[in-house]
């Protein structure tokens, strides 16, 4: 069974819900990062005594959660629904499939079975070092 | 004492502010005297007391002086951190430490040169006399350079010289301070200290004397109403701030570039910190702490709240929704604009003179700014400038009692008064935009306006400074 690196691009108000939605699942772990989105058709303007400013950059955060694959669909689903939110603007999620992973708190892997041969043999070579 | 005795005498006749402070202080006192009789009289320490009270009388006033300590200091928090951080915020992220640190050289270079020469200049009041005009009504001299007239006893008023030095001082200090918000994000660090210096002297204490120093000053003798500094201040920093916006030229990429405010926080704490130094400025130019000084006091507030009110309603008719920054600025533009006017208008003149300030500023801000298309980075023109002249002018009709003013007109009349005011106003105007134009010159012609336009794209912080405003 292999593993899904599941992105999802989101607004920041966002992560809480996100975060308890996929701890239901039993997804403890994921990586947040702040990053600025461009979105050509919905701008912000800022208004400072009388300068206005379009900003075309908008504060997001890339949330990546790294997910059995049988679990990627339902986790995918309930971040499209906290993320969407009723409303019309841009955002997404992306699947990519992980070639290898390994998580060092209990050495516990997910991969395919070459994958799992390769792995242990870096783990070896790691432990050796 | 040569010099300062008439320095004190100029001061002490501005007649219609101290007249009735000075007599309310000696009913002050002779109520004190009373009550340390009726004291001594029950518990029989003998009347060595009451002639203790008798002798203060004759040396400065104890309640002026603690007044006019406090409210120098306060007009001194105006400028650090005051005026510092209102400007600070305003620019981006990597020139926020560079304004710092220009208006913190400024206090420091003004306290030196004000106490080299700039007070003399700017109070000594050697050959003057009332109506007449020579070039003792538009500078002073150097009789009191390095201070050395100023005594342990020589008095302005009913404060020590000392005191009164120092307040006119932090005036002294805050008016170039102010020009700072034009340039800003541009200047060389050389070129700013030169420029300094030379507006100072040609332009800043010529200023002063010709408003404030008594009679057979220029101003003093047309009957100019300018309480705290509406002409000397702000209209001379404002128009010096246009000059200067104009001759050094636009910032790179303005204003197709976005500017934004690095930190709209620090603004507003620089303007909440104005605002309550401007206590200092304002019931501090009574030079007394008695009814000129409360009722100074009380419109300062009065018109600076409503200014506030009036750009924040402005802003949101016009745009849409009510802004920090355009509040604060409505503030700041209040506060400027009451500055002619605190002694002399009352809570109605002061109501008036804040909405006018507080919609014409955001006007001249906004909209005038945008039509012209100088670059003023922070608007020292727009606010200080335009609020400057709402102040001076509106002061010659709100100063008539018949208008709620607390000014006693004797013969003068309200067309006149007025006259009075613009004729001042335009003098200020082309006397600072003249010279102002001409020390711009000399700077750029020695040792250059501007930095290159590699150092400006990486911030003046690290390009003048080496340091950042923040690490991390």
């Amino acid at each position: 069974m292999g593993l899904k690196l599941v992105t999802a691009v989101v607004r920041p108000h966002c992560l809480e819900d996100l975060r308890l939605a996929v701890a239901q699942m039993g997804v403890g772990t994921l990586t947040v990062t702040e990053v600025e989105l461009y979105e050509d058709r919905v701008g912000r303007t800022e208004y400072y005594r009388g300068n206005e400013y379009r900003q075309m950059w908008k504060h997001r955060l890339r949330v990546e959660l790294t997910v059995e694959e049988d679990l990627a669909e339902q986790v995918t689903e309930a971040v499209c629904n906290i993320a969407r939110a009723g409303r019309g603007e841009a955002g997404h999620v992306m699947w990519s499939k992980i070639g290898a992973a390994w998580d060092w708190r209990d050495n516990a892997s997910g991969t395919g079975q070459q994958e799992e041969e390769a792995l242990q043999n870096l783990l070896t070579v790691g432990g050796d070092t | 004492m040569n010099t300062s005795t008439p320095v004190a005498q100029a001061v002490t006749s501005r007649p219609l502010r101290h007249s009735p402070v000075r007599l309310s202080s000696l009913t002050q006192i002779a109520a004190l005297a009373f009550l340390l009789l009726f004291a001594a009289a029950f518990l029989l320490p003998g009347l060595a007391l009451a002639e203790e009270a008798a002798a203060e009388a004759v040396g400065p006033d104890s309640g002026d002086t603690a007044w006019m300590l406090t409210a120098t200091a306060l007009v001194l928090l105006m400028t650090i951190p005051g005026l510092s951080l209102f400007y600070a915020g305003m620019v981006r992220q990597k020139n926020a430490l560079s304004v710092l640190m220009q208006c913190f050289a400024i206090t420091a270079l003004m306290s030196v040169l004000w106490m080299v020469y700039g007070y003399s200049l700017a109070f000594d009041t050697t050959g003057m006399e009332a109506g007449t005009v020579n070039l003792a009504s538009f500078v002073g001299g150097f009789g009191n350079a390095f201070m050395t007239n100023i005594t342990l006893d020589s008095l302005v008023g009913t404060i020590p010289e000392s005191v009164f030095a120092t307040f006119q001082m932090t005036f002294a200090i805050i008016t170039p301070a102010l020009i700072v918000g034009a340039f800003a994000e541009r200047m060389k660090f050389s070129a700013l200290l030169l420029f300094s210096v030379l507006w100072f002297t040609l332009v800043y204490a010529p200023m002063t004397h010709m408003v404030w120093s008594g009679d057979g000053a220029l101003m003093w003798d047309w009957g100019v109403l300018d309480f705290a500094g509406g002409t000397v201040v702000h209209i001379n920093a404002g128009i010096a701030g246009l000059v200067a916006a104009i001759m050094i030229g636009k910032r790179k990429g303005f204003p197709t570039t976005a500017m934004p405010p690095h930190s709209l926080t620090l603004t507003v704490i620089g303007a909440s910190l104005l605002w309550v130094g401007w206590f200092g400025f304002n019931a501090g130019s009574a030079v007394s702490a008695g009814s000129s000084a409360g009722m100074a006091m009380l419109v300062t507030q009065i018109a600076t709240a409503a200014a506030a009110l009036a750009w924040m309603f402005s802003e949101w008719g016009s745009h849409g929704k009510p802004s920090a920054l355009g509040i604060v600025s409505g503030a700041v533009a209040g506060l400027v604009a009451i500055t002619p006017a605190s002694g002399t208008v009352g809570p109605i003149g002061a109501l008036v003179i804040g909405l006018s300030a507080g919609v014409l500023c955001f006007l001249a801000s906004t909209k005038l700014k945008r039509a012209l298309g100088y670059d003023d980075s922070l608007d020292v023109f727009g606010v200080h400038a335009v609020g400057g002249i709402v102040g001076a002018v509106l002061t010659g009709v709100f100063a008539f009692p018949a208008l709620g003013g607390v000014w006693d007109p004797g013969e003068a009349t309200i067309g006149g008064q007025v006259w009075v005011q613009v004729k001042s106003v335009l003098f200020t105007v082309v006397f600072t935009g003249v010279l102002s134009a001409i020390i711009l010159k000399i700077v750029d012609l020695t040792v250059g306006l501007r930095v290159s336009a590699e150092q400006e794209t990486e911030g003046l912080d690290l390009s003048l400074h080496d340091e950042r405003a923040y690490n991390s």
